[in-house]
């Protein structure tokens, strides 16, 4: 009876939508072994408090929890002779974590054991900061708090704009899930970063690679989701403050959450978040940025209401933020340009001092996100989600004060996005998602052209399915999507330029195994192809960049371009004392659209500037991310990562521009137990090792330049060196967290290869730092 | 299969809400550009000897950045002579054309104009050819220092090459020389004395 309900709720949905992020399917599975004597525990009871679903786990110890939505679940384990144990467990997606078990006779020994850091079950190279990770990017922008993960770069224009680029790729072809909506700022320059709070994150996960169907088909790089923490289960009124500093610029962030279950009614409850973040002008070792400073202010609200067999839930959040641009990166003119490069170092007038003042240029932007989301029980079978929402982007660009030039911008752009998907519960050891999802975007423009009046349609159908062998040692996984996305209305612009519409679509699709050799060690592999529409500013940019002073060119005529990406992916785990992982990746991307830096310069009365255009090749990048942590003594942990991309243009023989180069990373830690006021204490020391980027495309006039096609060669090596500690400390009952430390300690001179302004300026000297973390609780201690 | 319908509706008006609950976005008509936008540079050169004698050049590019390429006159001077030379601004896009030299004399403190000759049209600032001419501002902002919109030119010996007239803006940096600031306008002539 319930497999024929699947089997034609499943062709009936194939005619609805996709891709919302609440899955009611997921697996929590591991192993569950006795501390003392490390034997698997069979027949222990693991009991879900909040849904009351109970399991026991087999002869090897083996347990799975099965159709969980996302939540924060108490979780008990117990065992005949030994004492129980309770982990609180935060689920977004599939997990594994393997639970130890103090054994009773030394129940004496502090009950202190509950497995670590839980892994996500998939075949696709994924990683996520949360808890202690996340704490230590408090204060940062999201694309700097993204550096964390192996793999992952940030392209940035000065100290305040930073985009993640990851594995290489940037842009259009990383999709931001915004608490599972699709973040659609405008990506039409390098100089946007995304409009998200980070602190609204109680976890950031990161899908590396193009097997992430259910968000898009066209994230070709990967796909970054920005979780929020569900909304609280339990009675009671519950907050967190958190408070950080800078040094450098004088940047103090505050940010705050209170959230509550409301007692008189089940299953209703609501957060309130806010932040606000204010910093001044940056300082390089040797001189300040004039009007780099940033502020922020962004808040939101989300009410949830939930049934046994169905629930809604709205959220609104705003993001504002004022962004100071560094005058100095305002060039008038490639001579101007030119000068400043060969002086190594910025006019003095723009490097005079520390100020809060932003004056022009800078960037104003808002962001205005409202999300409906909803879902159903369809009986035993599966669970239905909708999500619908609405944002809204504002961006107004102001250049550099003159009387005379075109000197602002101003863009709006409003999207609509809709999804509609069914999850099914397990079948046959089946679990999948099909759905579809629908967007419409209008963008407006003011003042200065550069990307026209537009409106765009797209839509996708999607169908995924994973399957998990009963001995657990199997997992394979699959699903295919198809996307289409229409242009249209463009005509409507000042100047009278004409625009052709633009149709494109093109199936996705992904398949993936995983095999388990034991339970230490795994080994994924995962191919999967993406495919993405060009981007309005790919098809339209025309004009000039003024705070890169280039003219910009695109081609309407660009094709979608698509990508075939394999990733290969060993990990090992030994619990707390060594994990250890290594991915490696080839993509291969057929009409992969850049944009090409030429030698000819187009004639403005503001002089000339050189003219770059978007173009097509086929692009390779190899590449491979690899970590190792190792407790090494009983007190010391090293942490080590190494990211190395090789990317290649296939079409013209030559490398590719503007690609990140080899880094690796190292950290020390020694975590010296609990004082007696101070728990959770850890020191450590970071170096971060970029080497210089060699692989550049050579200047076909010259191929001996070491330039390139560049106005100036990649900036040389770096290391940077970093101090941290970290505590909790308690007054009372009263926990407080805390870290403060310091990036760049040695003063160090530098420039990053993927910093826009490495023409101008050196990077961010030293810079301290203190962050505090305070939970509150209200009223009666929660139970 | 009551409660079914139930749900059905609940989801309806929530979708409902969700739309019916979002402001009207804004969605303007492009307006042409609010701001100004010099498309023209003319030169009026004056022979001090001569007021009858009378050359103008003018640099103009209607249709903007990223249009057709602008139309440049060549300038022809006389060797061994003293021009008045008037710098003017405009915008021509507006009708009737608007004049701009105006407000870089009101802010002739934050705005220094550059009259340079050079052998080839892409030469460095610092190659510029100072025996060609001597240069000479008539002009002074409320520092004392020069704005260069009126200038003295006299003329040396025959000459081919380009005339760059550069305007540069300095707010807070203005001391008389060119490196401070950035370039506003920056245009090409091609020069011959003869």
């Amino acid at each position: 009876m319930i497999r024929k309900f699947a089997l034609t709720g499943a062709l009936l949905q194939l005619l609805f939508i996709a891709g919302a992020s609440a899955q009611c399917t997921i697996r929590l599975s591991g192993t569950i072994t006795d501390s003392e004597t490390k034997l698997a525990l069979s027949g222990a009871t693991i009991v879900v408090k909040e849904t009351g679903l109970s399991v026991r786990s087999n002869d090897k110890g083996f347990y799975s929890l099965d159709g969980l939505c996302p939540g924060i679940y108490n979780i008990r384990i117990s065992h005949i002779g030994c004492a129980p144990v309770d982990i609180e467990w935060n689920v977004s997606a599939d997990q594994r974590r393997n639970i130890t078990l103090p054994h009773s006779i030394t129940q004496l020994q502090e009950v202190a054991v509950t497995g670590h850091a839980a892994k996500e079950v998939t075949t696709a190279p994924v990683e996520s900061l949360s808890g202690k990770e996340l704490d230590k990017t408090r204060g940062l922008t999201l694309g700097e708090a993204l550096k964390k993960v192996n793999g992952v770069t940030s392209m940035t224009t000065g100290p305040n704009v930073s985009k993640p680029v990851i594995n290489g790729l940037h842009s259009n072809r990383v999709l931001v899930l915004n608490n599972g909506i699709r973040q659609e700022g405008q990506q039409w320059g390098t100089e946007h970063a995304p409009e998200v709070d980070p602190f609204l994150a109680n976890k950031i996960v990161v899908i590396k690679g193009a097997s992430a169907l259910r968000y898009g088909g066209d994230a070709i790089g990967g796909v970054v989701l920005v979780e929020p923490k569900p909304l609280p289960v339990t009675p009671g009124m519950k907050g967190e403050v958190d408070l950080v500093g800078f040094s450098n610029n004088r940047l103090g962030a505050v940010s705050a959450t209170l959230e509550q279950q409301v007692p008189k009614v089940p299953g209703l409850s609501w957060r309130l978040q806010g932040t606000l973040r204010k910093g001044g002008n940056t300082r390089t070792p040797d001189y300040w940025l004039d009007n780099t400073g940033v502020e922020e202010y962004n808040f939101s609200a989300a009410l949830g209401w939930k049934k046994q067999n169905y629930g809604a839930e709205i959220f609104y959040s705003q993001f504002n933020t004022n962004l100071g641009v560094f005058e100095g990166s305002h060039i008038g003119n490639r001579t101007d340009l030119e000068e400043v490069i060969k002086q190594q170092r910025p006019f003095p007038e723009f490097t005079e001092g520390f100020s809060y003042d932003i004056n022009r240029p800078y960037q104003h932007v808002e962001h205005e996100l409202f999300k409906v989301k909803a879902y159903l029980n369809t009986g035993k079978a599966g669970k239905l989600n909708l999500v619908v929402a609405r944002q809204f982007n504002f961006r107004n660009e102001l250049d550099r004060s003159s009387a005379l030039s075109v000197n602002q911008m101003n863009l709006n752009l409003t999207t609509y996005t809709g999804e509609l998907v069914w999850d099914h519960n397990s079948w046959k050891g089946l679990r999948g998602t099909i759905g579809t999802s629908a967007m419409y975007q209008e963008n407006s423009y003011k003042s200065r052209l550069f990307i026209p009046n537009y409106q765009s349609m797209q839509w996708g159908a999607f169908w995924m399915e994973k399957w998990e062998s009963s001995n657990n040692k199997w997992l394979l996984e699959g699903g295919v999507r198809y996307d289409h996305k229409d242009y249209y209305n463009i005509d409507d612009n000042a100047k009278e330029i004409n625009y052709p519409e633009q149709e494109y679509g093109s199936f996705s699709g992904s398949l993936g195994a995983q095999y388990r050799l034991n339970d230490h060690l795994h080994i994924s592999v995962n191919a999967a192809r993406a495919w993405r529409a060009a981007g309005v500013n790919e098809l339209y940019a025309s004009g000039l960049h003024h705070g890169a002073a280039v003219i910009e060119q695109g081609d309407p005529f660009l094709k979608g371009e698509s990508a075939s990406k394999f990733n290969a992916t060993l990990h090992y785990d030994l619990g707390e004392k060594l994990e250890a992982d290594v991915n490696f990746y080839y993509n291969y991307i057929h009409n992969f659209i850049f944009q090409q830096p030429t030698d000819s310069v187009v004639v403005t009365i503001r002089g000339a500037f050189p003219y770059t255009y978007y173009r097509q090749a086929d692009a390779s990048m190899k590449g491979m991310d690899a970590q190792l942590r190792w407790q090494f003594l009983p007190k010391w942990q090293i942490l080590t990562k190494a990211s190395l991309l090789r990317a290649y243009n296939e079409s013209a023989n030559d490398w590719m521009i503007g690609m990140p180069s080899d880094r690796f990373e190292h950290e020390l830690t020694f975590f010296p137990g609990n004082l007696k006021r101070l728990k959770d204490n850890y020191v450590s020391v970071t170096m971060n090792n970029v080497l210089k980027q060699t692989r550049i495309p050579a200047n076909l006039k010259d191929p001996g330049d070491p330039r390139g096609q560049d106005l100036m060669a990649p900036p040389g090596a770096y290391n940077l060196f970093g101090l941290e500690a970290g505590s909790t400390v308690h007054f009372g009952r009263q926990p407080i967290s805390v870290i403060i430390g310091a990036a760049n300690v040695l003063n160090t001179r530098y420039r990053e290869y993927l910093n826009f302004f490495r023409y101008f300026a050196d990077e961010p000297g030293t810079n301290i730092y203190l962050k505090l973390k305070v939970p509150l609780n209200f009223g009666k201690k929660a139970s | 299969m009551k409660k079914n319908f139930a749900r059905l509706f609940l989801f309806a008006a929530l979708f409902t809400l969700a739309f019916a609950a979002c402001k009207k976005e804004k969605n303007d008509t492009p307006t042409e550009n609010a701001n100004e936008e010099i498309t023209t540079l003319k030169l009026t050169f004056t022979n001090a000897a001569n007021a009858a004698d009378v050359v103008t050049a003018t640099w103009k590019d209607l249709d903007g950045i990223a249009g057709n390429a602008p139309v440049i006159d060549k300038i022809n001077l006389k060797a061994n002579t003293t021009y008045t030379v008037a710098t003017e601004l405009f915008d021509e896009r507006k009708n009737p054309p608007d004049n701009v030299t105006a407000e870089i004399e009101e802010e002739g403190d934050e705005h220094r104009v550059f009259h340079l000759f050079y052998a080839s049209a892409t030469a460095a600032v610092k190659d510029s050819i100072t025996t060609v001419a001597t240069v000479t501002p008539l002009d002074k902002d409320s520092k004392n220092l020069p704005i260069g919109l009126e200038i003295s030119m006299a003329t040396k010996a025959a000459f081919t090459g380009f005339l760059n007239v550069v305007v540069r803006h300095q707010p807070g940096a203005k001391n008389g020389t060119y490196a401070p600031g950035s370039t506003d306008v920056l245009t090409i002539f091609p020069v011959e004395i003869k």
